[in-house]
């Protein structure tokens, strides 16, 4: 029993209706990859009644040769995966040909009230010639002669079944009892994923839709694996009618939402989850009336075990990167935020804290420097610069760790900077100088001097002062500001 | 001589309790502080409570970082999983209107390659507490500081799912509440609270208000800047006060001159 033969035009009849079956239905197009999950050679096999053929000799040993347990399988997975609308039992049939194994599902059709499930009976020579679709011409005189079966027309002379009718008669019962290999046309997986689904009613709330979405997303991923591929985009688009009425006229007829995730995945949970997470803070415009999923982003998969223990206890095997990618789409894309240091002179200016990149997180194989003037390479020969790096290593050690967005001024009061009271200045001066190519000639450097001060309303404070043209009056003047705190 | 009841009940179902095991303490970095902690230190997977002191001003904060970046750190670089750069995170939920100096806190120790700042809307505190939680339950994740809730109806419950999770998790789950949060009933392991200070000191005391253990009424002063900074501050404290003394004692010497000066003229004067 090394091939399994299904018709699943026959099975699928009542989901396609009086639609022509075509290869290009998104049932064909969804039942393919739940196929080749379970072998990845797969046929097309006598094309008239729609056979489908999977050659199960190379993954015979992963089931320890238990291939009826594999029909089994397959069988339950394709009735989960069907839609609602289909009731025809699904037959399988298993044999050592791609005859035999057509022949017993023929068999099923024929013989069984209502036929279903795995097949692996009649034996061979009991088998009718009628399921030989080459040898229909000689049916009418076999019969005649006593033969309808494959054992009795093996048992005629073969030089008397040539002479009378033909080569292709011996060559079908070789075929048919595995002497010789039968030629097949090989069945490809699609290149891309795109489905959809019409909706039986149009659809404005998007929770009506998870069913349908779930399952969707299995379909993907089932094609994903196949291929061998994970994702890292996937795009969910719904279609609405065009509204009659002319202030509709503008109104877009389709809904596009992107989801990129940081992680590659194939696995159907995660993209279920983020789908939710996104699903749960839109609203549709419009009631749709079908939707679509394409995969954006596709990549070859690559063998890396991460671990071979499990996740510890109560915890998930979510990533980060898929946790992340949910909290963004709960939250916003700016809600999640990772720091870029930067080489620069002012404080502000070496540090910005951007939103979450995912395509950036997968890519990230640069490490940033520790400390935001510190280059990543220096030359050993330079010890005075190393030097140098270190005093400002040591510099940053005296900075605060909170930074206000833009520095705050400060009120002035008998010489002393005031926030709610006066400050007692503790440390300092530490000047920074603000240098520019970009600096006009007319333009003096701007000078801060850092002090850490103490304040009775907020403890430790990071504050500056320098000198600043009045737009009023044209002098310079002294101000204080406020730009860290100690806390 | 077994008791009637222990007679009926089958001994094979009568096994002894057996306490999950927790991770052990984390020490805090500060040995007074963990002087008074039960563990002789952070306890590990369960919710810890930090209250804030009396202070009203809008940018009003205690110190924080002085107080969980020993913690922080250590997390960091003990991880648990193995997963190398790929665990060991660190997150911050909250937005306190400011923004973490990331190359301070870098000097500091704390690795920002695996810091991530989560900050939703200032009045969403229920998004803020749902992303918390979302970050505990993820195994790459080994501290979670969560800024805010405030006592609210809610929040109770909020807070016992965060602790569930943090349990559940064995992750650390550090929530710094307002000062109102002290009259409030909590499922927290430790509650902290800030004591203010006064002008003439820097350091901030902390008192216990729960823990596993028996009561401790004492407080505990922790410092508010980092080790160098604190030295850095001495150093700026000693120079002033050395300058301060040398000024004195220049003007008292110079009044000495001065008076001896006249001294010798009254005493020239008197002679002639």
């Amino acid at each position: 029993m090394q091939w399994l033969a299904s018709n699943p035009a026959h099975w699928l009849r009542d989901a396609l209706g009086d639609l022509p079956w075509q290869e290009q239905h998104p049932l064909w197009q969804a039942l393919v990859p739940r196929f080749a999950a379970y072998s990845p050679h797969l046929y097309r096999f006598l094309e008239d009644d729609g056979f489908w053929l999977l050659d199960l000799r190379s993954v015979s040993r992963l089931w320890r040769g238990d291939l009826l347990k594999l029909a089994v399988q397959l069988e339950r997975d394709c009735l989960a995966w069907a839609p609602a609308s289909v009731t025809t039992p699904l037959i399988l049939g298993l044999g050592k040909s791609p005859w035999q194994a057509a022949a017993r599902v023929q068999c099923a059709l024929h013989l069984a009230p209502s036929p279903g499930g795995v097949w692996s009976r009649p034996d061979i020579d009991v088998l009718p010639l009628k399921a030989l679709p080459p040898l229909r011409k000689a049916l009418k005189p076999l019969a005649a002669m006593g033969i309808h079966r494959w054992g009795e027309l093996k048992a005629v002379p073969r030089a008397g079944v040539m002479r009378r009718w033909g080569r292709v008669a011996i060559d079908v019962l070789d075929q048919a009892y595995g002497v010789v290999e039968t030629p097949l046309k090989t069945i490809t997986v699609p290149d891309t994923f795109v489905t959809h689904t019409d909706l039986v009613e149009p659809v404005s709330d998007l929770a009506a839709l998870c069913d349908v979405a779930a399952q969707m997303i299995e379909q993907m991923c089932t094609w994903l694996n196949v291929r061998q591929q994970v994702a890292t985009a996937i795009e969910w688009r719904w279609c609405s009618e065009k509204r009659q009425n002319a202030q509709y006229a503008d109104e877009p007829t389709e809904t596009q939402l992107l989801l990129r995730a940081s992680d590659a995945h194939a696995d159907s949970s995660v993209w279920w989850r983020l789908t939710q997470t996104h699903w749960q803070q839109k609203t549709l415009a419009q009631p749709a009336i079908a939707l679509f999923l394409t995969a954006i982003e596709t990549h070859a998969q690559t063998d890396s075990t991460a671990g071979l223990w499990q996740a510890m206890r109560g915890q998930s095997d979510e990533t980060l990167g898929s946790c992340l990618d949910r909290l963004q789409g709960r939250l916003g894309v700016d809600a999640v935020r990772k720091v870029v240091l930067q080489d620069a002179i002012a404080p502000e200016s070496q540090q910005v804290w951007t939103a979450y990149d995912p395509s950036a997180a997968r890519t990230q194989v640069r490490t940033i420097p520790k400390c935001g003037l510190t280059p990543v390479a220096v030359d050993p020969r330079q010890v005075t610069y190393q030097g140098h790096i270190a005093r400002t290593a040591d510099v940053h050690l005296l900075r605060p760790p909170w930074l206000l967005p833009s520095p705050q001024r400060l009120v002035v009061k008998d010489e002393r900077p005031v926030f709610g009271t006066p400050l007692r200045l503790l440390m300092g001066p530490e000047r920074i100088e603000l240098v520019g190519w970009s600096m006009g000639a007319q333009q003096l450097p701007i000078a801060r001097d850092y002090y850490v001060a103490w304040s009775s309303a907020i403890g430790l404070v990071w504050v500056y002062k320098m000198q600043e043209k009045s737009p009023d009056s044209g002098a310079y003047a002294v101000r204080w500001y406020l730009h860290g705190l100690y806390g | 001589m077994l008791s009637p009841v222990s007679r009926l009940v089958d001994p094979s179902i009568c096994t002894p309790f057996v306490p999950p095991l927790r991770p052990p303490a984390l020490p805090t970095g500060i040995g007074a502080l963990d002087a008074c902690l039960p563990g002789r230190g952070w306890p590990q997977g369960g919710l810890i409570e930090l209250i804030q002191g009396r202070r009203t001003q809008r940018l009003s904060k205690q110190a924080v970082w002085p107080l969980l970046l020993p913690a922080l750190r250590q997390l960091q670089s003990n991880d648990r999983t193995g997963g190398g750069a790929a665990n060991g995170w660190v997150a911050w939920v909250g937005d306190v209107g400011l923004s973490p100096f990331a190359p301070s806190l870098a000097q500091q120790g704390l690795d920002m390659q695996r810091f991530i700042w989560v900050a939703p809307k200032a009045d969403a505190m229920m998004d803020a507490a749902w992303a918390a939680e979302q970050l505990l339950r993820c195994a790459a994740v080994r501290a979670v500081v969560l800024h805010g809730m405030p006592p609210t109806p809610q929040t109770t419950a909020a807070l016992r799912r965060l602790h569930y999770s943090a349990q559940a998790n064995d992750t650390c789950l550090w929530v710094i509440r307002p000062p109102e949060a002290a009259q409030q009933t909590s499922p927290a392991v430790l509650r902290l609270q800030w004591c203010d200070a006064d002008d003439a000191g820097l350091p901030v005391g902390l008192r216990v208000l729960k823990s596993a253990g028996p009561p401790t009424a004492q407080q505990v002063t922790v410092p508010q800047a980092n080790p160098a900074l604190q030295q850095a501050l001495q150093a700026a404290q000693a120079m002033r006060r050395w300058r301060r003394e040398q000024e004195t004692f220049e003007t008292s010497a110079r009044q000495r001159e001065r008076n001896n000066a006249v001294v010798g003229q009254q005493s020239s004067a008197l002679a002639a």
